[in-house]
């Protein structure tokens, strides 16, 4: 099992070393988030916006970019295969659903940790803001976010072997959905109450309240992992087997011969 | 136990109001070494059947087994021991011919440095050595086709399951594709067949399964399924004159004469052409060119499509 996972984290960085375009995604796009919101900041505590705000907002930009990140990458180790039309031949292959999400995922989590500490000490560099300071609970908060993301690359995934590639935009547009429940940018009880309803049952949502309340930008404390660890193992677990059987589907209705 | 068993396959596509059989109660068994050719028209079903032996589609109803292995019960383990070639192959574009097996090479349990050596037996043997280090974007069909044949037989598997692997190609790639598959079969692989290429089959199979439209039409030994039907050889000759009088001839099941080139059908042309030769010479009537010429496979696929 272990060479089948060494096989797609292999892959994974050849295609992104092939194409220097994917690296933007790990590196670059994080680092325009964060300075875009991160100048913001600056200047909405130069309206008199108290200065707890830039931590506040960089410390949901850096959480987000990990969750993008780690979505997007399941997302694309599932349409690398897709977009050279290559999955036909994969699956002649004596793989099981496992090694892929193993090996995926790994990945994700390997891309995702590099882009948050590169953003993050940048960070600490140009907005005086240490995420490192979370410290320990930094793991729990990341593992849900992780899980969260994963989740979010399988259910697309999902819709394109069981709809067709037409689906293949909601790998983008699914994470900005998220977002704007997840608190990223404004604490979730601003949020009208029927938003907040649907917050509640986003894993993300609570990383972020309880990483917030870990360094005291917020009321909420590590109780929200309490809900978070648990939703996001339901969120990636469903999600896993909803791709597991629409990978069984595509075999029966012939999808899977197509890509 | 034959190494490929399949027994009343049948696959269906689409849904209730809407269905479309791709394979109807289809029955075959290739031996162990034989290269057994599958053909037919397009849409015959003959992909659907390699998809189905290789696990990547699932049978309505009906089995099919590899090695006495249920191909959905034993769908990893059977992986393990076939190798696969689609015509058209595809592979990650970005990455070298080498990257790429290496990849399935690994999804095979292969490790350094047997998987290095194996990947260098292959590039000497199919002679890709030369564009190893290609992007596959970069590389012709050709090259790409070789590249499949490779993967197909990274793992050394005991089955191949051939998908139209010559389709497009050049004489020089074909020809290497047909001399590994007569050796592998030699070796003992099992290999089943699948082209539109009639000589490939006459070339290579004695044994052949022939669908259309889901179905088996015939299947055996090729020279059985020419006989099976009624496709009969044929003497012809080329002459300027009348020859009416050989309808008389004994043995003659029907002739025709197409502007000169006479064609007579029979089911013993050796017996025939000695009487024949005798009637021309006695009647003082002059020919040229008379041969027998055998019933080609050819002939015969292209009866089953126009019925």
């Amino acid at each position: 099992m272990l060479n089948k996972i060494y096989a797609y984290l292999e892959r994974n960085i050849r295609m992104i070393r092939s194409a220097p375009g994917e690296i933007f995604q790990i590196t670059i796009w994080p680092l325009i988030g964060l300075l875009s919101i991160g100048l913001l900041g600056n200047f909405v505590v130069g309206t008199g916006a108290s200065t707890n705000t830039i931590g506040f907002i960089i410390l949901g930009v850096l959480i987000w970019n990990f969750f993008s990140v780690s979505a997007r990458s399941m997302f694309v180790g599932f349409m690398y295969d897709v977009w050279d039309e290559c999955l036909k031949h994969h699956f002649t292959n004596p793989v099981r659903t496992r090694d892929f999400l193993l090996g995926n995922g790994i990945f994700a989590l390997t891309s995702s940790i590099i882009g948050f500490i590169l953003v993050g000490l940048l960070s600490i560099y140009l907005f005086n803001f240490n995420v490192f300071s979370i410290g320990f609970y930094l793991i729990p908060g990341l593992f849900i976010v992780l899980l969260h993301g994963l989740a979010d690359g399988l259910i697309v995934n999902s819709l394109i072997l069981r709809k067709g590639y037409g689906y293949h935009s909601l790998g983008w547009a699914i994470p900005g959905f998220v977002m704007i429940f997840s608190g990223v940018y404004y604490p979730i009880n601003t949020l009208p109450e029927i938003m907040q309803k649907i917050a509640f049952f986003l894993p993300s949502s609570h990383a972020i309240e309880g990483l917030r309340g870990i360094i005291g930008l917020s009321n909420a404390g590590i109780s929200e992992f309490y809900i978070g660890i648990p939703l996001a193992i339901i969120y990636f677990s469903i999600s896993a087997w909803i791709f597991k059987t629409s990978i069984t589907k595509a075999k029966h209705n012939g999808f899977i011969t197509k890509y | 136990m034959n190494p490929i068993e399949v027994k009343n396959l049948t696959k269906k596509f689409g849904k209730k109001d809407n269905i479309e059989i791709a394979l109807n109660n289809i029955n075959f068994t290739v031996k162990t070494g034989e290269i057994h050719g599958l053909l037919g028209p397009n849409g015959a079903g003959k992909t659907t059947i390699t998809n189905i032996l290789s696990g990547i589609l699932l049978p309505t109803s009906g089995t099919a087994k590899i090695l006495g292995k249920d191909v959905i019960k034993n769908s990893i383990e059977i992986r393990k021991n076939i190798g696969v070639c689609f015509g058209g192959s595809r592979f990650y574009y970005p990455l070298t011919c080498q990257e790429n097996l290496k990849f399935h090479a690994r999804l095979h349990g292969m490790k350094n440095p047997e998987l290095d050596k194996r990947i260098n037996e292959l590039a000497e043997e199919l002679a890709f050595k030369s564009f190893i280090n290609k992007k596959f974007a970069d590389c012709s069909k050709g090259m790409r086709q070789k590249i499949a044949l490779a993967k197909s037989l990274l793992h050394k598997p005991k089955i191949l399951l051939m998908d139209e692997p010559t389709i497009g190609l050049d004489v020089e790639v074909s020809m290497i594709i047909r001399n590994t598959l007569k050796k592998l079969s030699k070796q003992g692989t099992t290999i089943l067949l699948t082209t539109h290429y009639l000589s490939e089959i006459e070339e290579l199979c004695k044994n052949i399964t022939m669908i259309n439209k889901g179905k088996v039409i015939v299947k055996g030994k090729i020279s059985d399924v020419k006989k099976k039907l009624k496709f009969s050889d044929n003497i012809s000759f080329t002459t300027n004159q009348k020859i009416d009088f050989i309808s008389k001839i004994k043995g003659i099941k029907s002739w025709k004469d197409l502007n000169g080139e006479v064609i007579i059908h029979t089911n013993s042309p050796e017996k025939l052409i000695v009487p024949l030769i005798k009637q021309l010479e006695k009647r003082k009537i002059k020919f040229n060119d008379l041969q027998i010429n055998p019933a080609t496979l050819e002939e015969v696929v292209l009866k089953i499509m126009k019925e």
